[in-house]
């Protein structure tokens, strides 16, 4: 099998599964109990949290509450600063190429009356400083752009939208942080809130966090007791928090090195498909993520060829469930103008630094040959 | 006093010669069915089969299972008593203590003539003494309810609660049928109506991957488990289809192209009855539903075959046939979602009055013979049972 889907989830890292299965098994303790056996596993989360910030270089700046995933710290994020701080203004600009959970939870907002929407246009696929500028006014509170778009693997230019922002100190700048986190260095100091899922990155499922800067005041989503400073009630799944914090650091140790893997990986692929020009529209930049490539397949149904792809063993993923009553298409794609029929055939292969050579080089036989056997979509 | 369900045929009774055929098989199926119940004794005969209820059985699970069986016309939940008047009248006090219907009337039937008192004495005796203990009025015209009284040799039976069975014949009586089941919402209904029916049904059905997704393999098995509780044993036959998909749309103008589909569909399913031994074919069609499913359309795709073709949704209404796949549990399962790509084969106009030489004319352009052959003998066959849950 050649998995090629990292971007939905990847597997968990052999060393975050021996870390997790460590601390259930022997520091198990709640680490709100004042005994030394709980004062143990509170050990092990404060170690797990000050890790984590110290690989991304914001041990002294920012803080992080640990979430069941970037979905939760994403909705953490907005409803903290939209509650908290909507007398500063009550304007957000939010990219459109941003993940549901953010999309969702601002357009929410925005039906209560709590905020105006603005969005940035840009075709690329990622927005930059100058598409917020004319955009940002004493009213704005919140500008939210991922790192790195998951569908595309666009990248965002994070530390310019920050240097613009230090003009408006009112404005508060969201990145989600999903994509990128373990697979690229980043200058985060002048980003006050930064969200992440731990599964991307060989952690275990149902955890991750908003990382904050220091002197922010934010508000639960639910209520509950004092747990993460009050911030996300609930018994904290210690083992999650410290095997998320062991994959991030075995990320960041080889971190280079994967991304030059995964490059080639994504090169090679990229080269080879040149050849079916006819058949398929590039997606991702060039420049964006080594981690992620999509394209848009013209003349074929993507359903069809995951579908086949998925019977021999290559799994690839795609936006579409291709019924005829609930035509899908990504609203991303469509965004970067592309038209709803390519929007709707798209494939994202999405890699691992596990992944190797050998595996883009079957699934390219394997893409190549079905495009030609398979019926056009019509 | 020992409780006892009297299970009574209806439809099955008006047989003649197979009578016993009929109830040696339903008595097997409840057997089957009830396997795993405790406290149940069983007894067999001509009129009846009678199930005694001992202390551990759970009554209402027995009773729900029965009227999941097809062949049962209806239950009566009853006391067997000793044959003499003293023992039926408290069974009788008992029976009405326990329903308080608003009104009653005894009804007496003496199998056994050797009872000292007649019908009409029996019933005012048992009458007279309810009323002194104080049991609801009598009405001969309307009661609310009927006591049953069945004088027998070995005893009496008191019952006055009833309960409706499935109805039809008991199962694989009439035999086995190819049905075609495409995971939709009618074809798991036309399952049940056959197996209802005393059908066994053998479901047969086209994949074509990659256009249709693998996940509707586990739809159908979710089906058909759900259907086990009418047929514990359900075998699902699945025809690899694409490359005959493929010809076809290749080869054939496209108003025919489903026309044609169906034609080839119908020829793989008389050689999956020939094969599986089924002697007949059955598809959950409804007349006028869809434009391969006009009279003139069902003429001409039927056409390939002189096997019988049960279609018994044939005259049924959709939103009948919806609301039987809720009663049944299948219209949940039928419903979920899935990759289906068939849409890249719909034709933009389909025929809906395709001729027989038509399709004859275009099926000559290509020889499908040596496709259909490879399709059937790659066909999967698999148990779909409840047995091991």
């Amino acid at each position: 099998m050649v998995y090629f889907d990292h971007a939905a989830t990847s597997p968990i890292s052999e060393l975050a599964l021996e870390a997790y299965v460590e601390v259930s098994r022997n520091h198990y303790g709640n680490p709100e109990s004042t005994h030394a056996y709980g004062r143990d596993a509170d050990h092990y989360l404060q170690k797990a949290r000050t890790g984590i910030l110290s690989l991304l270089g914001l041990e002294k700046t920012h803080d992080l509450v640990f979430t069941s995933g970037a979905t939760e710290a994403n909705n953490l994020a907005i409803g903290s600063v939209i509650d908290l701080y909507r007398k500063r203004g009550h304007e957000a600009i939010c990219s459109p190429y941003e993940h549901p959970s953010v999309l969702v939870t601002l357009r929410r907002k925005e039906e209560e009356g709590a905020i105006k929407l603005l969005y940035p246009r840009d075709e690329k696929g990622a927005i930059s400083p100058k598409d917020i500028e004319p955009l940002l006014s004493k009213e704005t509170l919140l500008c939210v752009a991922m790192g790195v778009n998951n569908e595309t693997g666009a990248l965002t230019d994070v530390s310019g939208i920050a240097a613009l922002l230090k003009s408006y100190p009112k404005c508060l700048y969201l990145m989600d942080f999903t994509q990128g986190m373990g697979k690229m260095r980043l200058a985060l100091n002048e980003v006050p809130l930064i969200t992440f899922s731990s599964h991307k990155f060989g952690g275990p499922k149902g955890v991750g966090g908003l990382i904050y800067r220091k002197n922010l005041v934010l508000r639960a989503v639910f209520g509950g007791g004092e747990q993460e400073k009050g911030l996300r009630p609930g018994t904290v799944d210690v083992a999650s928090c410290y095997a998320s914090y062991v994959a991030l650091k075995e990320k960041y140790g080889r971190l280079d090195e994967n991304a030059a893997k995964v490059e080639r990986i994504r090169q090679y692929i990229i080269e080879e498909l040149r050849e079916e020009s006819t058949q398929i529209h590039l997606n991702s930049p060039l420049n964006g993520s080594p981690y992620i490539l999509n394209f848009s397949l013209t003349k074929k149904k993507a359903a069809v060829v995951a579908e086949a792809l998925s019977g021999e063993g290559f799994y690839v993923g795609t936006v579409s469930a291709c019924s005829s009553k609930n035509a899908k298409y990504s609203y991303v794609l469509k965004e970067m103008g592309l038209d709803l029929d390519e929007a709707a055939n798209s494939l994202r292969l999405s890699f691992d630094s596990s992944n190797a050579l050998e595996e883009a080089e079957a699934f390219l036989k394997a893409f190549k040959r079905i495009i030609k056997e398979v019926k056009d979509r019509g | 006093m020992d409780r006892i369900i009297i299970v009574h045929f209806g439809e099955l009774s008006t047989k003649g010669d197979n009578r016993g055929l009929f109830i040696d098989c339903l008595y097997k199926n409840i057997r089957h069915r009830l396997r795993s119940f405790e406290g149940l004794e069983y007894e067999k005969a001509r009129e009846h089969i009678y199930i005694k209820l001992l202390p551990t059985a759970d009554v209402g699970a027995t009773i729900d299972a029965l009227g999941e069986i097809p062949g049962i016309q209806r239950l009566s939940l009853s006391y067997f008593v000793n044959r003499d008047i003293e023992a039926i009248s408290v069974a009788s006090l008992a029976l009405l203590e326990e329903h308080k219907p608003a009104t009653w009337k005894a009804k007496v039937k003496r199998a056994d003539k050797s009872f000292p008192l007649d019908s009409y004495t029996t019933a005012s005796e048992v009458g007279g003494y309810c009323l002194s203990h104080k049991a609801p009025p009598v009405d001969v015209h309307e009661p609310e309810a009927t006591l049953n009284i069945e004088v027998r040799p070995e005893g009496a039976y008191v019952s006055l609660k009833e309960y409706p069975g499935l109805g039809g014949y008991p199962l694989g009586m009439n035999g086995k049928v190819l049905t075609l089941l495409s995971g939709g919402i009618d074809s798991p209904v036309a399952c049940y109506q056959l197996m209802r029916r005393g059908l066994l049904v053998e479901a047969f059905h086209f994949a074509s991957p990659p256009y249709t997704s693998l996940a509707v393999l586990d739809k159908l098995r979710d089906i058909l488990k759900v259907l086990n509780k009418y047929q514990s044993k359900v075998r699902l036959h699945v025809v690899p289809f694409t490359k005959i998909q493929e010809a076809i749309y290749r080869y054939v103008p496209e108003p025919y192209c489903i026309t044609i589909m169906r034609r080839m569909m119908l020829r793989l399913a008389e050689m999956g009855a020939k094969k599986y031994r089924c002697p007949a074919i059955a598809t959950g069609e409804a007349v006028g539903q869809v434009a391969s499913q006009t009279l003139e359309s069902l003429r001409t795709i039927n056409a390939v075959t002189n096997y019988p073709i049960l279609r018994p949704l044939a005259c049924s209404d959709k939103l009948s046939i919806i609301k039987t796949a809720k009663e049944i549990g299948t219209f949940e399962i039928s419903i979920r979602p899935y990759e289906d790509c068939c849409t890249i084969f719909a034709p933009k106009k389909p025929k809906t009055k395709p001729r027989i030489e038509e399709a004859e004319k275009y099926e000559a352009l290509f020889d499908f013979a040596p496709l259909l052959l490879e399709a059937i003998e790659n066909t999967s066959d698999e148990v779909i049972s409840d047995l091991e849950i």
